[in-house]
């Protein structure tokens, strides 16, 4: 029945034109536009001049911008390297088979769940100068010397900004990754044990090869999410002080909702899209590359 | 409540009668209707039901400005059964975002609120406001104080109707200045002795928020007309001149001082206006340079520096060629009523209405002086804003705020360069350079 269906190509055509629809109409319409709104001068009101590639070649001069490309890319690299390494951490201990398993996932995943306003407001709280937990804590600790205006000094405004975006989603590939090792086979692991494979050696030789499929995954989101990441910086610093924690997010917002400049801010758009694209493409490509390797 | 219910059965009735289904209308509610008749001033033929959209700011609880305007909106209500207003409000700053998409999306409300000057430039080119000319008789602008439509005006046509005055005002904790012995600043120098004072008693002088730009652009923009002037200030904002000028130096120069005397907390830059204005309210800040509704924040019912706080002009500096009785601020609040809208009639009734009463009702709670001439009892207001109103009886002239003069980009050059001076990341001189770019290459 199920081969039949499968085989008509009317009932695939049909069965696959409402999610087409939805995907040109929300995806493939909205990029286009914005390609096209990017080739213009235009102010967001009234009508735009045509200026051909000129907004491009503005980004590329425009130190603010290329400074907030850097400070995603940082983002991007730290999200992998220290909040996947975390993540993957926690999935191995948890699917292992300690005590409050089930309670444990669920935990680590509330942060994932909570509101991004909620969160940016519990972080500013955390780190204001005055009253802050944090300056406390080290007040009362004896290192008075280390308490500063985390988000207002800055040299520390970018780290203050990225820890709670990183904090946010460890669980949220940690669940991917967590699922993804309780979809390996028992069998391989009472194999593992039966040789007398320590739980490292079996991580290390047995899961984490395993997961592959899911490691790639989880990094693409690590990295496209932090491309594009807007709320939490938004919330924590709008970008500031002086454009120390400003990513293309939070450049596009104060670009075309306070600058005006609608044209301009579709180009740093249209330049987010094609990063993530190529940085999609080169993870792919070097995950295979490991497959081949072998 | 109950004659609400009547006058809305009675609209019912009226509708229907419109309908011309009088063939089903019952005999009871006959009686009905002619007892309502009179509560129901609007004639048969006005009497289409309309629903307007509203989007403004006035939404928090904390926000003086928000029992006033649910007031004129219900009295409204009220008295125009037949009209419907659905109300939206969002805080300021993500309003301003709002309602710029909004107008570029074509979408919108019938009326809200916005900010004359630069804000409202772009809805005015684009067509998407109502050009209210026409409906401005004689009478109504003899209703309005001198120069409260300058905002709303552009190229000779007026556009929007204004409600309060604000003007920039140092506000002062007369307990604090008391407690530690200081004299209440008249000069520059007292100004500095009273920061140095409060410093080294460990308070932070004044308040500011350096996450909300415009916050610091609160002090720097009275330092600057205490420079150069109301003139020359308005001709350079507005691409007549040129920041290049000393006066404009020697502003950029004096904030900075006021900054390395230890004016603002060391964190400033990193805490949002809410977080910043906490202290003050609190009574642990003794000084804070914000616009006239500060006082009635400081006034309300639940306030903690109730009957504490006094509101005096920026003192005069060095050098410079303006004087205290010149304020900043001006008649900047509006509504306009949208292009597009399908009830452009109804919409424009109420937006006068809401202009005029909207005056009276804020200046009643306290919150912010009237652009209309009103006829309140002053005993009953709150103090601290009868402190403004005074200082104002003799004021020279006002200047409007930078960041609402000058259109979207500038004001970002002019807000990001002024936090970078703020945080010391560029010099007096580099800054004026970045207000000079303004004037393109």
């Amino acid at each position: 029945m199920v081969d039949k269906v499968l085989g008509n190509k009317k009932a695939i055509v049909f069965f696959l034109f409402p999610a087409l629809v939805v995907f040109i109409g929300l995806i493939i319409i909205p990029i286009i536009m914005s390609t096209y709104y990017s080739l213009q001068e235009w102010s967001g009101f009234g009508e735009g001049t045509f200026i051909g590639l000129q907004n491009y070649k503005g980004l590329l001069s425009d130190p603010i911008f290329v400074k907030a490309a850097v400070n995603s890319l940082i983002l991007a690299i730290a999200s992998v390297f220290i909040q996947l390494p975390i993540s993957l951490l926690l999935a191995l201990t948890l699917a292992k088979g300690v005590k409050f398993e089930k309670s444990l996932v669920t935990i680590y995943f509330v942060p994932v769940i909570i509101s991004t306003v909620v969160i940016g407001q519990l972080w500013m709280k955390i780190y204001n100068p005055e009253y802050g937990i944090l300056n406390i804590l080290l007040k009362a600790i004896g290192l008075e010397s280390f308490a500063s205006e985390w988000l207002g000094d800055p040299k520390r405004a970018l780290a203050a900004t990225f820890i709670p975006i990183i904090w946010q989603y460890i669980g949220y590939h940690m669940l991917l990754m967590y699922a993804g090792i309780k979809s390996i086979s028992t069998d391989i692991f009472e194999a593992a044990v039966i040789d007398g494979s320590s739980w490292w050696n079996t991580s290390m030789k047995i899961t984490i090869p395993m997961l592959k499929p899911v490691l790639n995954v989880s990094v693409i989101f690590a990295v496209t999410g932090a491309l594009k990441v807007f709320d939490l910086v938004y919330v924590l610093t709008g970008g500031g002080p002086a454009h120390a924690s400003e990513v293309i997010g939070t450049y596009m917002v104060s670009t075309i909702f306070k600058g005006n400049q609608y044209g301009y801010g579709s180009a740093m758009a249209v330049f987010v899209i094609l990063e993530c694209f190529a940085l999609s493409i080169l993870v792919g490509l070097l995950f295979r590359e490991k497959e081949e390797a072998k | 409540m109950k004659k609400k219910t009547v006058a809305k059965r009675a609209a019912a009735f009226m509708l229907a009668g419109i309908l011309s289904v009088g063939t089903v209308a019952c005999s009871k509610n006959t009686t009905d209707d002619n007892a309502a008749g009179t509560t129901n001033n609007a004639g048969g033929n006005n009497a289409k039901n309309v629903e307007l959209k509203f989007s403004h700011i006035w939404g928090s609880a904390a926000d003086p400005f928000t029992p006033a305007a649910k007031k004129v909106i219900d009295d409204y209500q009220a008295a125009n059964p037949n009209v419907k207003i659905k109300v939206d409000t969002n805080e300021n700053e993500a309003y301003k975002t709002k309602i710029k998409a909004m107008a570029a999306a074509n979408e919108l409300p019938d009326i809200f609120s916005t900010w004359g000057g630069g804000f409202s430039e772009p809805f005015v080119k684009s067509n998407s406001v109502v050009q209210l000319d026409s409906y401005l008789t004689d009478d109504l602008k003899n209703k309005l104080v001198n120069g409260a439509l300058t905002n709303v005006t552009y190229d000779g046509k007026v556009y929007g109707l204004p409600f309060f005055l604000s003007c920039g005002a140092l506000f002062v904790n007369t307990e604090l200045f008391e407690n530690n012995g200081v004299k209440i600043p008249t000069t520059w120098d007292e100004l500095l002795t009273a920061v140095k004072t409060f410093k080294s008693k460990g308070i932070t002088p004044m308040a500011v928020s350096g996450k909300d730009k415009w916050t610091i652009a609160m002090y720097f923009d009275v330092i600057a007309l205490r420079a150069a002037g109301p003139e020359k200030i308005t001709k350079t904002l507005t691409k007549q001149g040129s920041f290049k000028d000393p006066e404009f130096l020697n502003a950029a120069n004096r904030f900075k001082e006021l900054v390395d005397a230890g004016a603002f907390s060391k964190g400033a830059a990193g805490v949002s206006n809410d977080e910043a204005e906490v202290p003050f309210f609190e009574g642990k800040i003794p000084m804070m340079f914000k616009g006239s509704w500060t006082a009635g924040k400081a006034g309300s019912k639940d306030s903690k520096v109730a009957g504490k706080i006094k509101a005096i002009s920026f003192p005069s500096i060095p050098d410079g060629v303006g004087n205290p009785k010149q304020f900043t601020g001006g008649a900047v609040d509006a509504v306009m009523v949208s292009a597009n809208s399908k009830n452009k009639e109804e919409a424009i009734k109420f937006q006068i209405y809401f202009a005029e009463n909207m005056a009276r009702e804020s200046y009643l709670s306290g919150a912010s002086m009237p652009a209309w001439k009103t006829d309140v009892d002053e005993s009953k207001l709150n103090p601290s804003l009868v402190d403004v109103v005074d200082l104002t009886k003799d004021a020279e002239s006002f200047t409007i705020w930078w960041d609402t003069l000058l259109a979207g980009k500038d004001t970002e050059t002019y807000l990001n360069a002024l936090q970078e001076l703020f945080m010391g990341t560029k010099t007096p001189e580099k800054f004026v350079d970045s207000l000079q770019s303004i004037y393109g290459k």
